[in-house]
């Protein structure tokens, strides 16, 4: 199934925001989800993988002066703080365990990248992968218990619109749009009649 | 953006006047709208339509096609005409079937492709379409004027001028999509190409190709019904029909999801107004143009005919004002300096309608001041986040561009009467009423100023040397209002200034707003939720653009007045 980038980006916001997230995460999520998918890579994977289990209500973290350590990280929550704090320069080195997922954490690296012009260094199992605002120099990134990730030197582009379509998994697109579904407010006949302020007829 | 005068500046409008509800409700089309730049860019281009298919049979129904070459791109429009029963035609988003229904296609469509499109239009949003779809769009008949103009052309005489100008459409649009709906192609695709740069810009040539379309229908059926008594459709009075719309709540959440873009309409607009008001000497031609746009104005007014109580006494009231306008401006008022500014100021009197239709008509008269501001109406970029700022800096900019929004109690029934939703039943955009109806836990985050205030509260607990990265690691609920805050800060008219979830909020206030730059005209509200307008009233037709008449002027129907009166 090939979908527009639009489109995509406007299921994956309502797939955030049916699965509780804030408005403002719902757009990171959906954001990064569509940062990977114009690449080729699976964002609506890396999004179903943060909202599985729905929007957590708290964060371990362990800050030791300019390293900041977040366990069982879960990205749709703390990945774009993680990412901003080191753009701010809080701290110099984040280090994520067990991340639910490390894609979509590229993905938010990758629109910062955008529109900040910094680039991320991801070091995973030793091997380094760059993340700016045109690329990522990996075509995958697997499940991992550990990423490092640091600031590396910009490569400063100018910004550039999102172009082309997405080719869209059909299964997955389906748990999304369920996820998505979940912001719809079921149809009476009474909001049938007035929630539009319209007649249902029209032979004017 | 280009760098703009400091005295245009200083005399800009402030968005705390320009982005109230009300006042954004009482907008008129001007000569930035976007119907108007796009028929000046296919004038000046002598743009020819060409009708390379028409597959339509005695009764109305197959399909057409239109091409057009705009600054040097092919498009298309693929017109499908499809029989509906009369209890199934509905201006509503949960219509299933249309009178007819159109793409606008990118280049020129083959056998294979009108064969794919044909099995697809007509059934709209439950269908998919691929990227050489730039526009997706159905049309209902007016049930009222189409059947009378087709058997007044095969009686072979002309329709009756005075229902034409009380209908002014033979059909009205009652969706028009675009930006990747459905799979069609995303606005980036096209949106760098010369000629297509400007916002809605494949939509309203779709509109307008569709316009022809429904004349050419007209004149078709006629001759069918009757070969040998058949007349055409007169030209002048195909100029006086344009495109009817139906519009509903759709359209005002994404004016919020919009802001820059928002900003940017707006900002052209009040620029355009602020350079005619820094004016010190009116020239003799302006006078007179302006003399002639307020007699125009009169006119189209006494036209404006609507049902709604409340529209026809505004109506009403900006008529009356209109003639105290004409009275003032005698040729004492010219004898001092800024007279355009020292009207725009005296307008404070009259009513919004009359403020706005009165800057409207300034900047009309304006086009060599102004025109050049249509090019930066687009915008590039969603806004983003600065998380380098400080708590501090994020609460001075709150104050700066919200503190309106820090005096509503939100915990009061009326403030919080309203809730935004989409319905399940063909994603249709509602608007709820939260103390009496279920779902408002389903509710669409438009309510900007209540999610701003919440900011506040928690920015007065905070550390204010924290950088904002910090505060959202531990307040994430509040990015979005951050993000407003910041991005009104630096685009001064991207945030509507008034509570959308009151009682008081009037979603047709945000509809006009957005439909007067789209260029229409004559506001027909038929609630307070959606209205009906007219798209291409008095807009020149295919033949005036590619081969006009000696001294036609393609870009003179600001406020389209009809013959018949």
């Amino acid at each position: 199934m090939i979908c527009s980038i639009n489109e995509t980006g406007s299921i994956l916001r309502k797939a955030a925001l049916g699965s509780g997230f804030p408005i403002g995460l719902a757009d990171v999520i959906s954001s990064a989800g569509v940062w990977l998918c114009v690449r080729d890579l699976d964002g609506i994977g890396a999004v179903l993988e943060v909202l599985d289990t729905g929007y957590p209500t708290s964060v371990e973290a362990r800050r030791n002066g300019a390293l900041l350590t977040v366990s069982h990280a879960r990205i749709g929550r703390s990945g774009v703080s993680l990412i901003e704090l080191l753009i701010v320069g809080e701290v110099e080195r984040v280090i994520v365990e067990s991340p639910d997922s490390i894609m979509l954490l590229a993905g938010v690296a990758g629109v910062a990248a955008t529109n900040s012009g910094v680039a991320f260094a991801f070091t995973i199992d030793g091997e380094s992968i760059i993340i700016d605002s045109q690329r990522i120099e990996a075509s995958e990134l697997s499940a991992t218990h550990r990423v490092e990730i640091e600031i590396t030197e910009p490569r400063l582009q100018p910004f550039q619109r999102l172009r082309g379509a997405v080719a869209v998994d059909e299964e997955q697109w389906e748990s999304i749009s369920e996820l998505a579904a979940r912001i719809y407010v079921p149809a009476t006949e009474e909001s049938r009649l007035s929630g539009a302020g319209a007649g249902l007829t029209d032979n004017d | 953006m280009r760098s703009e005068d400091p005295g245009v500046v200083a005399a800009m409008r402030p968005a705390q006047e320009v982005m109230r509800l009300a006042r954004l409700g009482s907008s008129f089309p001007t000569r930035l709208s976007f119907m108007r730049t796009l028929i000046r860019r296919l004038a000046l281009e002598a743009s020819e339509v060409t009708r390379p298919v028409w597959e339509i049979d005695d009764e109305g129904f197959g399909r057409a096609v239109y091409t057009i070459q705009l600054t040097g791109h092919e498009y298309s429009l693929v017109a499908f005409s499809t029989p509906l029963a009369p209890e199934n035609r509905t201006d509503r988003v949960i219509a299933e079937a249309w009178d007819s229904s159109y793409v606008l296609f990118d280049g020129v469509p083959t056998t294979d492709d009108l064969d794919r499109l044909e099995e697809a239009v007509p059934r709209q949003e439950s269908a998919r379409y691929r990227s050489t779809e730039l526009c997706l769009s159905r049309a209902n008949k007016s049930v009222r004027l189409f059947e009378h103009v087709v058997s007044s052309l095969a009686s072979g005489h002309q329709p009756d001028q005075s229902m034409l100008a009380s209908v002014g459409y033979l059909m009205r649009t009652t969706a028009v999509y675009g930006n990747g709906k459905f799979g069609i192609s995303d606005r980036s695709k096209f949106a760098d190409r010369h000629g297509m740069e400007h916002p809605f810009r494949a939509e309203m040539l779709s509109v307008w190709l569709t316009r022809g379309f429904t004349t050419d229908l007209v004149n078709h059926i006629a001759h069918r019904r009757s070969p040998d008594a058949a007349v055409l459709l007169d030209q002048s009075l195909q100029r006086q029909l344009g495109i009817g719309n139906a519009t509903g709540l759709g359209m005002a959440p994404f004016l919020v999801n919009h802001p820059i873009l928002f900003n940017n309409w707006m900002t052209a607009r009040e620029t355009a107004i602020a350079r005619v008001r820094v004016i010190n000497v009116a020239d003799s031609r302006s006078v007179r143009r302006v003399g002639d746009l307020l007699s125009r104005a009169r006119r189209h007014v006494a036209q404006w005919q609507v049902d709604d109580v409340q529209q026809t006494e505004r109506i009403a009231i900006l008529g009356d004002e209109l003639g105290e306008v004409v009275a003032l401006l005698d040729h004492s008022w010219f004898n001092e300096s800024t007279p355009w500014d020292r009207l725009m100021t005296q307008a404070h009197q009259w009513s919004l309608e009359t403020q706005e239709l009165l800057a409207a008509l300034l900047v009309e008269a304006h086009p060599d001041l102004v025109d050049d501001l249509a090019a930066d109406m687009a915008s590039v970029r969603p806004p983003y986040l600065i998380a380098t700022r400080t708590v501090e800096e994020l609460g001075e900019q709150l104050v700066e561009t919200f503190s309106w929004a820090l005096d509503i109690d939100f915990d009061s029934v009326s403030e919080s009467a309203q809730f935004w939703y989409i319905s399940e039943e063909k994603l249709e955009p509602r608007l709820g009423l939260r103390y009496e109806e279920t779902g408002a836990e389903l509710e669409q985050p438009l309510d900007i100023a209540r999610q701003v205030k919440e900011l506040a509260g928690a920015l007065a607990n905070t550390e204010r040397a924290q950088s904002i990265a910090e505060f959202l690691c531990d307040y994430p609920e509040h990015r979005n209002a951050a993000l407003r805050v910041q991005t009104a800060a630096m685009y001064p008219y991207a945030e509507i200034r008034d509570n959308l979830i009151s009682e008081c909020c009037l979603p047709i206030d945000m509809l006009r707003a957005k439909l007067a730059f789209f260029g229409a005209s004559k506001f027909d509200p038929k609630s307070d939720r959606w209205t009906r307008i007219t798209l291409y009233q008095g807009a020149p037709l295919f033949g005036d653009i590619a081969d006009p008449a000696p001294g036609f002027d393609a870009d003179d129907w600001w406020l389209p007045v009809l013959a018949a009166s």
